[in-house]
Parts: structure tokens; C-alpha cells; sequence
């Protein structure tokens, strides 16, 4: 077992029916490291998510984290060893405050205590701290729904981080947003891996993001690993370029 | 002025009002009030559920009927005076309850809401039809209190039931039911046992029920299975909608005013008339005014 | 043994009267009508009064019975409106409303009026087909198997409704995808009402054709709903073939039980057998 491998999955498989929407899936990610996750659209990229997440059983296989196995853990016990999940649809609590919203994520993910039947709403240095690096600590009062699109995506953030994790999976984080609002949010990814020490995989359609922000790339195709490396590595591997140019080599 | 202190003396300012009232009250009135009390503090309890927890219980009122009959016979069977039979009941009622939440939360939703009319309507006719708990007519011979003396009994007991509430309704964990309301989904990813959250908002808010029905035989000398009828529970939650559904204040507005109404409307319509009434203010409320009424009266004089 | 069986069967029937207009009201419009069992309280009150009021037979009343309580009915779907769409709890809820009103004002009418000849608020219907089958020494009455052969009927008035016409097929898409037909131009409002009506319309023959049977009484849909519900959730809410089968299996297990037990224990058990079953389904979807 290698010290710095966070997370591993080993021979992982899901079918749906007759379509293995992953095959055979082995893949290492190191602590520390931005990884992305690149695939034509039902490449299998969300059901590696679900299942390394609990949404989903696998249908066979391994989830290794840690060095232990989660393979068939309930999501809220994942959560609470340490992997945490931004969704691509913006998922938050639209009639609570920005400041409850983290404040629920925070507290739930350390377990409340009966004391908790009677005690207040406190100011907490955890939450604050988040909405802090996520720069919404001046909205904190506002309702959810309040917020700009990508601010609300920046809650989501937050809301999966309140929870700690060591392991933060993002799905599609700039989805629906132009090449500034891109780029500002692979800002907020950096300084929340910077910052919390985190490690972090996200999956992603835009190739610009892509290769300018991940210190690693994992391409995915009808369930199964095509290739994975650098940035660079990975835009210069014939299979890929076949997949995503049609070119024929 | 604190969100707070500004909601605590708007509930002083009425219970001033009732308290003063009370030696000019005829006979009559002083009980219609203190039924209101009760079923207001049992239309509490539901709101509670519903507001916060999102559970709709049809069968909540076998709770309130439960904490009357035990009361009941805590003083006739076993000869337990008045003040200490209100304790019974809880004894009975919290492991049902626990047991009910378990079996009925899992499903949520439509499920939720159709296994507990089932309970309801099984209990109502267990005690219906079986004569040793009193059949039809219920049992008799609790000791009902001096009527004046237990108005004021009542409208601390309610004071006292609505502030509980609204601790617990502003506390982490009524934040956390109100996630949940929001977006459950979410909150299994977040690390959250939903299912442990509503089960304990489920044996709460029916610790509150019980609380509000162990108080009915002191006024009325007795219990009837009619107490336990998921026909009350709806009417309950007839009160909540009217009131406000989340905003607690309300279910006490909507248990006077449903109370009210059923009573006037039973005096001087023909026959029964009263669900009538009721049936039409809660679509009334519901087409033209959704919010309920404390929230709107809120939001008038907020602009 | 036969009797039995086919008691069971008209139950049955009836009831999936009940439980398939709701399916299809929540199937296409997403919402628990609880009032619809007064749809069927209804029905039977219509052809009584215009038995009384027209002086036509039973059978050519049904006409008059399901079309008034089908016009009836637009004007509750219009309270509807506003909840589509929204937490079903609302719309549940108003119609609970609407089941207290009918409920109680029948009651008081039934009590009061002077429109039908004097009774404690239960009115009885001679039974229009008089006699039976002998059947080796039981009388299978003509009746119920009357009132099997027009349910039957109807059905398969539904069923191609529902299969062959356009109609059908906008109530098909519509328990799939509402939103997706709206903007395909169709006019979910006009389908939503047609449901709606129809589905009162089928419930108000049934409680018409029990009317002799069961005696009319403002009541009579209420004592219904709770089974129909467990019908309805048990089948697949918007499933027809689902819905007929459920209702057919728990009033057969109603009858058989009522036949062995007294009324408390096999209204208990059917009770408890109800709720492991919905239990068994939440689990399952």
C-alpha cells in the first residue's frame, strides 16, 4: 500500500442491466494532486462518482480509501471518512441563509448532540473560515436563493467542504459559465486545495480548464480507463486524440 | 429590536389580554377558550411536524387521545390523583411512538401519510369497539377542575408548550429539519441520517400531542374515541394550514379559530355544519390567502 | 363459496372505480385527490334526486347521476390550479377540504331535505333487477352481475380511450412528462380537466350502481377512500392494469376476512396487511 495514494479503486464495475456503465475501472490518485476526469458524455465519468461516493453499489470490485475499504458504504458514512461532493446541478437549501446553509453541513458532518435540541445557531470558526476562502462571507445573511448563479455554485462548494473532507469530487464545476467566470472558479479550486490541503478530482468538458489546471488527466470512455498522465501526455496519446478529434493516426 | 425579545412580547401583549378578559368571560366562553387552548397546543405539536419535519402524521391524534385516556385511567383504575396522572401517559406514548416512527418514516412522503392513517384508524377502532377501554362512549370519572382555575392552568400550560417548541423549532436541530425539508438529498451527501432526524422530530412532536390531550380530561371528565380519530388529526392540520403551516404562532390562531367555528357553526346551523365551515375556510385560506394567516398578517404589516 | 367470491369481485370492481379515477387524476396531475370518494357519494345522491325529480328509471338516471357530478367536478378541478406543480402536500390538502365540505353539507342535506322522501339521512334504492341465478342452492342476484357487465363496460370504454384515441394518448404522456407535452402545444390544461371529470364521472356511476346495494348515505365514499388509496399506491400510482389488480385483491381479502372474523378484526388485519404491503413498496421504488 503506497503512503501516498488517497484514493484507489481496483477492478471497479457497475452495470446497469446489460450496459456496464464502468468496466474494470483501476484507478490510483495521489494526496495533494488536482486530478480531472475527461470522457465523452456517458463515458461513465458520474457513475464513478456515485459509486465511489454510495450513491450507487458497484456492481463488482473495490473502492479502497485511505487504505481501507468503503466499497459498499452508505453515502453518509463516506462523508464522514472524509470524501465530499460538489454536484453538477447546483444542489443547495434555497430558503435557508448562506451562513445556515454551511452552518448545517458543518454541524451534521460532526454529529449533533442531544444538547443541540435546545442550543442557538452559533458563529462558528469553521464556517466562517470557508466562506471566507470562498469569498461569501459578506452574503452570509442573504437567502440561497438569493445568490448569482456562481455564487450559488460556490455555496455547493462550500457546502461540501463544511464537511471536511480530505477527498473533495467535483462534478463539472464550471458548467454553463464563460472562459472568465471558468477561470475564476479554477481559482477558488486552487485556493481551496492550497489552503484546506485537500486533494481534488473533478470531471470536466472544457479542454482549456482542463489542461491548465490539472496536475493530472484520466480519460474515460464507455466505462473503461483509456489513458491517464499529464496534461501534455494525455493531448499527444493517439487514442484519445481519436476520440476527441476523429483523428485516425 | 432582536428577533427575539420583539417575538416574546408579542406573545405577552395577548396573554395579557386573555388573562384580563377571564373575570368578564361567561361560563360558557371560559370553556370554549380553554378547548381552543388544547386543541391550539395539539395543532402546535402538528406544526411542528409538518412545518419542520415535512411529515404530514394523519394519525397524530392518537397521541392527543392518548394522553387523555390515560390520564383518565390513571385517576379511575388506579386511583392516581389529578396532578400526578398527566405524567402517565408518556410512558406509554413514547415507545409507541418510537416504534411508529420506525415503521412509518422509512417510506416518507405519500407512504408516510397513508401507513399513519392506517395506525390511527386501528387504534381509533381498538378502542371503539373494545368495552373494557370504554367502547363507544369512552371512559368517565376523571376530576375536572374548578373551570377558572384551569383556564389559567391551560394558558400556562400552552405559554409554556409554545416556547418549548420554538426553542427546539430555532435550535441546530431545527435547522437541520429544515435542511432536510429543503433538500434531503443533499443532506445524505452532507453526512446526515435523515431517518434519525425525523424519528426524533416524530417522537417530539408527539410527546406535545399527548402533552395537549393529557390536559383534556380535566376539563371535560373523561376521553372518547373520537379523540383518536384521524378525522381530528385532519382537522388539526386544518388549524396549521389556516394558521400558517411552519410559522407555529399560527397553528395557535387556527386552533382558536377553527375551534370557534365548529362551535358556533354547531349551535346554529341544523346539522353537524361544522366540517362544513371548515372544509370552506381551508380551501378559502388555501386559494386565496396559501401562506396562511399569521404569515400574511406578517407580511401586511411588514410593507 | 362462489357468492363470496364474486361479492369480492364487485367490491372490487367498485372500489377500483374509485382507485383508477385517482390513479389517473395522479398519474396526469400529480395530486391525492382525497375528495374523490365523494364523487362517488355524489354519484348515488345525483340519481336519487333525479329518480325523485324526473320520475326516470334507475338505469337511464345513471346518465344524468354521472354527467352532473362530472360538470361538478370542473369547477373542484379549478380550485386545483393553482397547486400543480407545487409540494403535493398543498393540493392533498385542498382536497381535503373539499372532502370536508361534500362530506358534511351531504350530511346536512341528507338530514333536512325535503327533495327526497323522509329517511335518517340513509336512503334505500329497491334493488332494479330483481331475483337471481340459482346456482345449487345459492341465489347469485341478477343485480350484481349487473352491475359487473356495466363497470365492465366502462372500462373498456376507458380502455380505448386511453389506448386509441388522441386524448388517450395525451393522458399517457402527460403520467410521463407534463411539461415536455405543454411545450409540445398540447393543452395540458384541457387534458388535466377531461382527467379530472372523467375520472369523477367513473367513480359517480360506481357509487350510483352500489347505491342499492349499500344503501346512500353521505358517508358511503368516505368508508371507501382509505382502501382505494392503498389501491392506487399499492398498483403504482398511474398504473391502470396495477390499480384493477390491487383493488380486486384486497377486496377479496376483505370479503374472505369479514366472512371468518368479526368487523374489527378483519378491518384490523386487512389494516395491518395494507401497511407491511406499502411498506414493502416504498422499499421496492
Amino acid at each position: 500500500m503506497k503512503d501516498n495514494i488517497i484514493l484507489k479503486t481496483i477492478d471497479l464495475s457497475k452495470n446497469f442491466g446489460s450496459l456496464a456503465a464502468l468496466d474494470n475501472v483501476n484507478l490510483e490518485f495521489e494526496y495533494g494532486k488536482i486530478t480531472s476526469i475527461i470522457g465523452l458524455n456517458g463515458a461513465g465519468k458520474t457513475t464513478l462518482f456515485n459509486v465511489v461516493t454510495g450513491a450507487l453499489k458497484a456492481t463488482k470490485g473495490k473502492v479502497i480509501f485511505e487504505g481501507n475499504e468503503i466499497t459498499d458504504y452508505p453515502p453518509h458514512k463516506i462523508v464522514k471518512l472524509g470524501i465530499s461532493r460538489v454536484f453538477q446541478i447546483t444542489n443547495i437549501f434555497p430558503e435557508l441563509s448562506v451562513y445556515e446553509n454551511v452552518l448545517t453541513s458543518f454541524q451534521v458532518s460532526r454529529g449533533l448532540k442531544l444538547s443541540s435540541l435546545f442550543s442557538k445557531l452559533k458563529e462558528m470558526e469553521g464556517v466562517t473560515k470557508i466562506l471566507e476562502v470562498l469569498d461569501l462571507l459578506d452574503k452570509k445573511d442573504l437567502l440561497a436563493n438569493q445568490l448569482s448563479y456562481g455564487e450559488q455554485r460556490r455555496l455547493e462548494a462550500a457546502i461540501a467542504l463544511a464537511t471536511n473532507p480530505k477527498l473533495l469530487l467535483m462534478d463539472e464545476p464550471t458548467g454553463g459559465m464563460t472562459p472568465l467566470e471558468s477561470a475564476q472558479t479554477m481559482d477558488f479550486v486552487k485556493k481551496i486545495r492550497d489552503t484546506l490541503g485537500l486533494t481534488i478530482v473533478f470531471i470536466e468538458h472544457d479542454m482549456d480548464v482542463v489542461m491548465r489546471n490539472s496536475e493530472h488527466v484520466v480519460v474515460m470512455d464507455k466505462g473503461r480507463i483509456i489513458c491517464g498522465g499529464t496534461p501534455q501526455e494525455v493531448s499527444c496519446d493517439g487514442k484519445v486524440r481519436e476520440i476527441y478529434l476523429g483523428v485516425t493516426e | 429590536m432582536p428577533r427575539k425579545t420583539h417575538s416574546y412580547l408579542l406573545l405577552l401583549a395577548p396573554i395579557v389580554v386573555l388573562l384580563v378578559i377571564l373575570p368578564v368571560l361567561p361560563h360558557f366562553y371560559v370553556f370554549l377558550f380553554c378547548t381552543a387552548y388544547i386543541f391550539g397546543m395539539f395543532a402546535l405539536s402538528l406544526d411542528f411536524l409538518m412545518g419542520y419535519g415535512g411529515m404530514p402524521n394523519f394519525g397524530q391524534a392518537v397521541f392527543f387521545g392518548l394522553g387523555a385516556y390515560v390520564v383518565t385511567m390513571a385517576q379511575i383504575w388506579w386511583h392516581v390523583p389529578p396532578i400526578l396522572s398527566v405524567i402517565f401517559p408518556y410512558a406509554f406514548v413514547i415507545p409507541l411512538s418510537f416504534a411508529l416512527a420506525r415503521v412509518s418514516v422509512r417510506g416518507g412522503g405519500i407512504y408516510f401519510a397513508l401507513i399513519t392513517i392506517i395506525w390511527g384508524d386501528i387504534t381509533y377502532r381498538t378502542f371503539f369497539y373494545e368495552w373494557t377501554l370504554g367502547g363507544s362512549d369512552g371512559l368517565r370519572g376523571a376530576t375536572t377542575f374548578p373551570l377558572r382555575e384551569y383556564y389559567i392552568i391551560i394558558l400556562i400550560a400552552t405559554v409554556v408548550c409554545y416556547v418549548l417548541i420554538r426553542k427546539i423549532a430555532d435550535s441546530q436541530f431545527g435547522m437541520v429539519l429544515r435542511a432536510i425539508r429543503e433538500n434531503e438529498t443533499r443532506m445524505r451527501f452532507v453526512g446526515c441520517k435523515v431517518e434519525n432526524y425525523r424519528m426524533s422530530a416524530f417522537v417530539i412532536s408527539s410527546c406535545f400531542a399527548t402533552f395537549a390531550g393529557s390536559l383534556y380530561p380535566g376539563l371535560y371528565g373523561g376521553a372518547r374515541p373520537e379523540l383518536l380519530h384521524w378525522a381530528l388529526s385532519t382537522l388539526a392540520v386544518t388549524m396549521v394550514i389556516v394558521g400558517g403551516l411552519g410559522s407555529l404562532v399560527g397553528a395557535l390562531i387556527g386552533g382558536f379559530i377553527i375551534t370557534f367555528l365548529i362551535e358556533w357553526s354547531t349551535s346554529y346551523l341544523p346539522m353537524g355544519g361544522g366540517y362544513t365551515i371548515a372544509g370552506l375556510i381551508l380551501v378559502a385560506t388555501l386559494l386565496f390567502m396559501p401562506k396562511g394567516i399569521y404569515p400574511t398578517i406578517k407580511r401586511i404589516w411588514r410593507s | 363459496m362462489l357468492d363470496i367470491v364474486l361479492v369480492g369481485i364487485m367490491y372490487g370492481l367498485t372500489l377500483s372505480s374509485i382507485a383508477l379515477g385517482l390513479s389517473l387524476i395522479f398519474g396526469v396531475m400529480k395530486i391525492l385527490n382525497i375528495a374523490h370518494g365523494e364523487f362517488y357519494m355524489m354519484g348515488a345522491f345525483a340519481l336519487l334526486i333525479t329518480m325523485e325529480l324526473t320520475g326516470l328509471n334507475f338505469w337511464l338516471a345513471l346518465i344524468p347521476a354521472a354527467i352532473i357530478v362530472g360538470l361538478l367536478a370542473i369547477i373542484f378541478e379549478a380550485g386545483l390550479h393553482p397547486f400543480y406543480g407545487k409540494e403535493p402536500l398543498y393540493g392533498l390538502i385542498l382536497t381535503l377540504g373539499y372532502s370536508f365540505f361534500l362530506r358534511d353539507a351531504a350530511y346536512s342535506f341528507s338530514r333536512t331535505t325535503m327533495l327526497l322522501p323522509v329517511g335518517a339521512g340513509f336512503y334505500s334504492i329497491p334493488t332494479p333487477l330483481p331475483g337471481g341465478f340459482n346456482f345449487y342452492g345459492m341465489v347469485l342476484p341478477y343485480y350484481r352481475f349487473a352491475i359487473l357487465a356495466i363497470i365492465c363496460m366502462l372500462y373498456a370504454g376507458l380502455w380505448f380511450l386511453v389506448k386509441k384515441t388522441k386524448y388517450g394518448m395525451h393522458i399517457r404522456a402527460a403520467t410521463q412528462n407534463a411539461e415536455l407535452l405543454s411545450s409540445d402545444g398540447v393543452n395540458v390544461k384541457q387534458v388535466n380537466r377531461l382527467t379530472f371529470c372523467i375520472g369523477a364521472a367513473l367513480a359517480a356511476v360506481a357509487g350510483a350502481l352500489m347505491g342499492p346495494v349499500t344503501t346512500v348515505y353521505s358517508d358511503m365514499g368516505h368508508e371507501m377512500i382509505l382502501l382505494a388509496f392503498i389501491a392506487v399506491i399499492v398498483g403504482g400510482l398511474g398504473n391502470i392494469r396495477g390499480c384493477l389488480i390491487a383493488s380486486v385483491v384486497l377486496s377479496e381479502i376483505y370479503v374472505f376476512l369479514s366472512l371468518y372474523l368479526e368487523p374489527y378484526w378483519s378491518e384490523t388485519i386487512l389494516g395491518l396487511i395494507s401497511m407491511v404491503v406499502l411498506l414493502i413498496t416504498a422499499r421496492r421504488r
